[in-house]
C-alpha cells in the first residue's frame, strides 16, 4: 500500500531485486534522500521499485533507518566510539558483502548517517597505519587483474576495429559491386558492337 | 563481521570513499596514495582538500610537511629526519580541543626525501600556495639556493613566510636576498635573520597584510619611507597592510625624516588606545602618529616595548 507521504504512519511497499515487496514506514523511508527527491511530494502509485538491491540488503538499510526515526537530525559523523550498543551490533553482524552492499544501497539511496557511519568504520580500519599496514588491511586489484582487464579492454578494442575495418571493407566491396554492373555493361555493349562492327566489315 | 579483514576497497561507490577519507587524517591519505598508482589517482579524486592548508618547515634536525584543517580541530605533521631515535615515532598531544599528530620518518637523504614528499603531497592536495612556510636558514645553507629553486619550481607562492636562523654569526643574506628574488610572498613576512650587510639592498615584497622584520638595521628611512608610501597610497589598489613591526627607532626621527610632507597628526601621549597587533593581539599604547590612508583607515605608529610598530585600524 502506497500513498503521499504526508503522515508518518504511511508506509511503502519496496521492491527489491528478487521481484519481492515489503513494507516501510514513511519515517524511515524519509532519511532517504534519494526517496525524498523522487516520490515525497508526489507519492507512489505501486511499489517503490530499488531493484538494483537485494531484499537482504534492503530490510538491513531500512532496518537501520527504523531504528534512526526518531534520532535527533544527523549533524555530521559520529565517533565510533560513541555509537551505541544497537549500533555496534548492527554493524558487528554482517559479513564483509553485506557491508559493501549496505555501503552501495545506503550511497544510492543517500541516507547520510548510515554512509557516513559505514565510511567512518572503514576509515578505523586504516586509522593510524603506514602504508606497508594499509595493505594488508585493503585489497586493491593486483597487477595481474589490472593486466587482464588491460588485455580485455585491448581485445574489445581490437574487435571493434576489426568490425570497423570489416564495416568499411563491405561498403567498399559494395560500392565495386554497385560499379561493376556498369562496367561489365560497357565491356559487354563494346564487344556486342566490335563483334556487329567485324561482322559486317566480314560480309 | 566488520571490520573484515582485506577490504576491497575500489568496490565502494566513489562518493562513500570520499566520506571515507573524510575520516581519514592528512597522513593516512597520504599513506594510502602511495600504495600504488591506481591509489595515487584516487587520492586525488577527492574534492575537499581546499579544508587542508599546507605548512613546510625546514629545520636543523627535522624537515616537515604539516597538513591543517582549516578548523584547526586536528593537524598533521609528516616528519623527515636522520635522527635515528626518531624512527617511526608517532606523537600525537591534544590542546585546547585540537588533535596535533607527528609521524617521523627516518632517512639518510632527509632533504630530498622531504622534497620528493612536498612534490606528493602538493599534487595530491591540489596545492599552488603554501600556506606557511618556516625556514631556518642557517640549518641546511648549501642547500638553501637548491630548496628555494625547488619551491619556485613547485608552487607558485607562499601566503606565510618565517624566517630565522639559530647562530647569529651564521651569514645568510645571499640566501635572504636569493629568497625574496625568487619566492613571492603574499601575505605575512616574518624575519628574525640576522642581516650582516647594513647596505642590504632588498625590496621588500609589495601587497603584504603582515611584515615583521626584527634586526632590521638595513630598512633605512628612506626604504620605510617607500614601503609607507606604497602602502597608505595604492592607486585605488586593495590595502591589505595591516601590521608592521621595526626595530626601535625614534618617532620624532621617523616623523622628521618619512613623514614631512605626508598628512599626519601627531597624538598626545595622554592618550591611551587599544590597537590590534600581529596574531590578532590587542595591546594598549600611549600616543603615537596617526596618518590617514586613501581608504579611510587610519595608520597608528608607535613605540611599544622597544618595538617600533604600526598597526592600521
Amino acid at each position: 500500500m502506497t500513498s503521499p507521504a504526508s503522515s508518518s504512519e504511511v508506509k511503502y511497499l519496496i521492491e527489491s531485486s528478487e521481484g519481492n515487496t515489503f513494507d516501510v514506514s514513511g519515517a524511515a523511508l524519509r532519511q532517504s534522500n534519494t526517496f525524498n527527491a523522487m516520490f515525497l511530494n508526489i507519492g507512489a502509485d505501486g511499489p517503490i521499485p530499488f531493484t538494483d538491491y537485494n531484499e537482504a540488503t534492503l530490510k538491513k538499510v531500512f532496518e537501520y533507518c527504523e531504528h534512526s526515526v526518531n534520532e535527533e537530525n544527523y549533524s555530521g559523523p559520529k565517533h565510533q566510539d560513541d555509537l551505541s550498543k544497537w549500533d555496534l551490533n548492527f554493524f558487528n553482524e554482517m559479513d564483509q558483502k553485506m557491508f559493501i552492499d549496505v555501503i552501495n544501497a545506503s550511497n544510492f539511496l543517500d541516507i547520510e548517517r548510515l554512509t557516513s557511519y559505514c565510511c567512518e568504520r572503514i576509515a578505523r580500519m586504516l586509522r593510524g597505519k603506514n602504508t606497508q599496514e594499509m595493505i594488508k588491511v585493503i585489497t586493491l586489484p593486483t597487477a595481474e587483474e589490472l593486466e587482464a582487464k588491460q588485455k580485455v579492454e585491448e581485445k574489445k578494442a581490437a574487435a571493434a576495429k576489426k568490425v570497423a575495418e570489416k564495416a568499411a571493407e563491405t561498403a567498399e566491396k559494395t560500392e565495386t559491386l554497385e560499379e561493376l554492373p556498369v562496367q561489365q555493361l560497357v565491356q559487354t555493349t563494346r564487344n556486342k558492337l566490335t563483334r556487329k562492327y567485324l561482322s559486317f566489315s566480314n560480309e | 563481521m566488520v571490520p573484515p579483514k582485506l577490504f576491497p576497497i575500489h568496490r565502494l561507490p566513489f562518493l562513500a570513499i570520499e566520506e571515507t577519507f573524510k575520516a581519514m587524517d592528512p597522513i593516512e591519505i597520504i599513506n594510502f596514495s602511495v600504495i600504488s598508482k591506481r591509489t595515487r589517482t584516487v587520492a586525488k579524486l577527492m574534492n575537499f582538500y581546499s579544508k587542508y592548508s599546507i605548512h613546510l618547515s625546514v629545520k636543523n634536525s627535522t624537515l616537515k610537511v604539516g597538513l591543517y584543517r582549516t578548523n584547526e580541530m586536528v593537524s598533521c605533521i609528516y616528519g623527515i629526519t636522520s635522527n635515528e631515535k626518531k624512527i617511526g615515532k608517532i606523537k600525537e598531544k591534544e590542546k585546547d580541543g585540537c588533535i596535533e599528530r607527528k609521524v617521523y620518518n627516518y632517512s639518510k637523504n632527509p632533504l630530498e626525501e622531504w622534497k620528493q614528499l612536498c612534490k606528493h603531497v602538493l599534487d595530491i592536495f591540489k596545492k599552488q600556495t603554501i600556506d606557511d612556510l618556516s625556514m631556518q636558514m642557517d640549518a641546511l645553507v648549501d642547500q638553501n639556493v637548491s630548496l628555494i629553486d625547488f619551491l619556485k619550481a613547485n608552487v607558485k607562492s607562499v601566503d606565510e613566510c618565517c624566517l630565522y636562523q639559530l647562530d647569529k654569526k651564521n651569514n645568510v643574506d645571499e640566501n635572504f636576498a636569493y629568497l625574496l628574488d625568487n619566492l613571492k610572498i603574499n601575505k605575512e613576512l616574518c624575519s628574525h635573520l640576522h642581516v650582516k650587510n647594513d647596505n642590504f639592498d632588498k625590496k621588500i615584497p609589495k601587497s603584504l597584510r603582515e611584515l615583521r622584520i626584527y634586526n632590521s638595521h638595513w630598512i633605512g628611512y628612506e626604504k620605510l619611507m617607500e614601503f609607507v608610501l606604497q602602502e597608505m597610497d595604492r592607486n585605488g589598489k586593495s590595502f591589505e597592510f595591516k601590521y608592521l613591526e621595526l626595530d626601535r627607532r625614534e618617532l620624532d626621527r621617523f616623523r622628521e625624516l618619512v613623514l614631512y610632507d605626508i598628512p599626519h597628526e601627531v597624538v598626545d601621549g595622554g592618550v591611551e588606545r587599544n590597537l590590534k597587533i600581529f596574531q590578532n593581539i590587542n595591546i594598549e599604547i600611549s600616543g603615537g602618529i596617526d596618518i590617514r590612508r586613501i581608504d579611510g583607515k587610519t595608520a597608528t605608529f608607535f613605540l611599544k616595548y622597544s618595538v617600533f610598530m604600526m598597526s592600521v585600524h
